[in-house]
């Protein structure tokens, strides 16, 4: 029997259509001649295309990164025919033993010379000169950095000293073309910042609203912390330019990090092996960025730590890249990739994984790593969001558990087995456009939602105007009962100010 | 920490106007001595009072010192966040229709779909319906955010479309997703961006499925038999469709009772009926 399910090659598809086509492949009896080799390790077979008749196969050499091929001309990786043939193979069709074709040994052949070439070791000269540069590279490159930010810095003083409600629409406008050379100082996410602080200024322009100019002085804040931090950092790390990162923050990211996955690997910052469960997923449109993100919420079913998938796309040119997609099965995954950060980190595994179906025994380790009462879960979230601070949070997503559920105006509201409640609700923040429905928990029963666990995003209330107490704006992404995952989110828009 | 949010929110507003306007500022100073007393107990507060006398100190105004202690202000005040208060409670009416049909679908593929769940419920021509089959087969229909987009926004869709729904998606449901189609209804006072005549028909949907697998409990009957008898307009021209589904006993007995009802169009139906049997 396949090890690999449906779920698990829908997974490998680099769009919807691509998978819906692959299995109309099938159901038309497009593909014939199913082979495999004597060991079962690849699968091949013909297919009849548009152009001629292809040759599929799929190389299980690697268990966990299979190898999908095909003869066809099309550029989308991996093509509906071989997508066609995995599923042909997980869905129980009898393929009869034959010998694996010349051209395929020979693929192959080079695959493992590829991967041979990737481990071949280097000579203790050649290590100690790519140190040599590397560190001559990180010096030059923090140097620039440094410049960027005492850039930066009079940047700050000029908006602060005019105070932004003298600015006027063109001038930001200005401001924001401008901000492109930060770039150049390799600090993207001032950038991102700077653009975004715009955007609150224009809108407080146009609409006249108190919260958009306190968003916007947020913004400010925000761009004050990255020099801040980012400065002491950088001093830091010219001083012993061999000293490791530091692990635990997301401030190499802030100063525009693109970490590698062989970079942390060498880190040692690595999951060995272990099972994931998603819990929410969703594709956000970030509007500053203008770039998808594909997110996705795990927890680790043997440690029942929160774990994040982030995929960026381009809106732009980035049709190529695979989009993900939510995955309904637990992950066996190796290898897993963490990079730095707080909590919820950030993890990476690639499509070397393999599925097997949720069990309710899953469900309930999920629901048992749930903060069990809403004071842990409040004192771990505090010392975690720090809106102006870039080695906090804005956002982070916690798993609550809920005894009880009721439902407010405009909200909902889950308490915990103290007694002590949340306020939830589907309104999201003012910098993005949420179409999310909690009320879907109306179509399960009482008892199976009363002891479940709720996925909730907890953001401080950016700019938000207050009274006199400082609000979380929770918005719930998901609920894990002991029989299901309801999501709740449908889409998301980010930075649309 | 009252003082705390004034501290906030006035040094926020010098940022706005520009550093020049927290020299000496009032409401500053008024502030000052509140953060040193509090400042005693709590080194950060402490820190605080430092920076934001410097602020107001400064004759020449030096933003960077403004922006740092509105930094430290604003990240005191998020660290002290709670939750909103909830205010009018009531307990959630369950449905319990998550039958052993239950799917769950690909994000990828509900996204790709639900365009026409929050758009105008209309699939792209041409091969509509074949398309609603295609999902139907892989059990679109039966994914819990589908099931509820789709009862909660019916009136949108085309009248082939809605008819489809009728008879061979809603329907399967089975009688469980009643209270569902009961707390969808629309009435006169909900705000939907959609014309009368559409949400009339949407209703219309409504009580058909409600008299056809909730004729057996009298509670379903009987909300029938209020949305008729009700003054809502929108209500009882619809709530008649249900009454053809129920038994002709029932039929009888309620279009009886309307018979002179003030809406002309349900009193029309009722004659009609009672005329014809």
């Amino acid at each position: 029997m396949s090890k690999y399910t449906e779920e698990y090659v829908n997974t490998l598809s680099p769009n919807s259509n691509a998978a819906t086509n692959a299995k109309k492949i099938v159901s038309s009896g497009k593909l014939k001649n199913f082979s495999k080799s004597q060991d079962e390790s690849i699968i091949f077979c013909k297919c009849k295309g548009s152009s001629g008749e292809y040759d599929c196969s799929v190389d299980f050499i690697d268990e966990a990164k299979p190898v999908l091929r095909c003869s066809c001309p099309s550029r989308q990786f991996p093509c509906k025919h071989a997508l066609a043939l995995f599923y042909a193979y997980v869905n129980g069709q009898s393929f009869t033993v034959a010998e694996i074709p010349e051209d395929l040994l020979k693929k192959r052949e080079k695959q493992k010379k590829r991967s041979v070439k990737k481990v071949s070791k280097e000579t203790p000269k050649e290590t100690e000169q790519k140190k040599e540069n590397r560190l001559r590279t990180q010096k030059k490159k923090i140097d620039i950095q440094l410049e960027g930010l005492d850039i930066l810095e009079k940047f700050l003083d000029n908006i602060i000293s005019k105070g932004v409600i003298s600015l006027t629409i063109e001038e930001c406008q200005q401001h924001q073309r401008e901000a492109k050379r930060y770039y150049d100082y390799y600090l993207p996410v001032v950038y991102d910042e700077v653009k975004s602080l715009f955007n609150s200024a224009i809108a407080a322009m146009n609409r006249g609203g108190d919260s958009d100019y306190q968003m916007a002085t947020s913004k400010l804040c925000s761009i004050y912390a990255i020099m801040q931090n980012g400065r002491e950092y950088l001093k830091k790390r010219l001083e012993n330019l061999e000293a490791p990162p530091d692990m635990n923050s997301k401030i190499e990211e802030v100063l525009g990090r693109v970490w590698k996955a062989e970079e942390l690997k060498d880190l040692g910052s690595t999951i060995e092996s272990t099972e994931f469960i998603q819990i929410a997923f969703v594709t956000g449109e970030d509007y500053i960025r203008d770039e998808f993100v594909d997110s996705g919420y795990w927890i680790d079913l043997k440690s029942g730590a929160p774990y994040i998938t982030r995929k960026h796309r381009p809106f732009y040119g980035g049709g190529r890249v695979k989009e993900d997609d939510s995955i309904s099965e637990v992950v066996c995954a190796k290898d897993i990739v963490v990079y730095p950060g707080l909590f919820s980190k950030r993890v990476r595994f690639d499509d070397a994984y393999l599925t097997r179906p949720v069990t309710q025994n899953d469900l309930k380790k999920v629901i048992d790593s749930a903060f069990q009462t809403h004071k842990e879960a409040l004192k771990t979230i505090r010392s975690i969001v720090k809106i102006p601070d870039p080695l906090g949070e804005a956002n982070v997503f916690v798993l609550i558990k809920c005894e009880k559920i009721t439902k407010g105006k405009d909200c909902y509201v889950v308490y915990d087995k103290e007694g002590d409640y949340l306020v939830v609700n589907d309104k999201g923040q003012k910098w993005e456009s949420l179409d999310s429905d909690t009320s879907i928990i109306q179509l399960a029963s009482k008892e199976e939602i009363e002891g479940s666990a709720m996925l909730c995003r907890f953001g401080a209330a950016d700019g938000d105007e207050y009274d006199d107490q400082w609000e979380f704006d929770i918005t719930p992404y998901s609920i894990i009962t002991t029989q299901r995952v309801i999501p709740f989110v449908f889409k998301c828009k980010y930075n649309i100010l | 920490m009252k003082f705390l949010y004034e501290l906030d929110k006035e040094l926020k507003r010098c940022v706005i106007a520009g550093n020049n306007s927290s020299y000496q500022d009032p409401q500053l100073l008024k502030l000052i001595p509140i953060l040193q007393k509090a400042g005693q107990k709590v080194p950060i507060l402490k820190k605080l009072a430092e920076q934001v006398e410097g602020v107001v100190n400064d004759e020449h105004g030096n933003a960077i010192n403004l922006i740092q202690a509105t930094t430290l202000a604003e990240s005191l005040v998020c660290a002290t966040a709670k939750s909103k208060t909830p205010t009018e409670e009531k307990e959630i009416e369950y449905f319990n229709c998550l039958n052993d049909n239950y799917t769950q679908i690909s994000y990828k593929t509900f996204r790709e779909h639900i365009s026409f769940l929050d758009g105008n419920m209309n699939l792209p021509r041409p091969n509509m319906l074949e398309r609603v089959n295609e999902l139907n087969k892989i059990g679109f229909f039966n994914d819990p955010r589908v099931i509820f987009l789709l009862i909660k926004h019916i009136e949108k869709a085309g009248p082939t479309l809605l008819s489809v729904y009728e008879k061979e998606v809603i329907i399967n449901y089975g009688k469980n997703v009643v209270p569902l189609l009961k707390s969808t209804v629309v009435t006169s006072g909900d705000e939907k961006e959609i014309s009368k005549a559409k949400l009339i028909r949407g209703n219309q949907v409504r009580f058909r499925l409600i008299a056809k697998m909730g004729r057996d409990e009298q509670e379903n009957i009987d909300f029938i038999r209020d949305c008729i008898e009700s003054d809502d307009d929108l209500l009882c021209v619809s709530a008649v469709h249900g009454v053809y589904h129920l038994d002709t006993s029932i039929q009888r007995e309620i279009f009886e009772m309307v018979q002179s009802h003030k809406n002309k169009k349900v009193s029309q139906a009722a004659k009609k009926f009672l005329g014809g049997n």
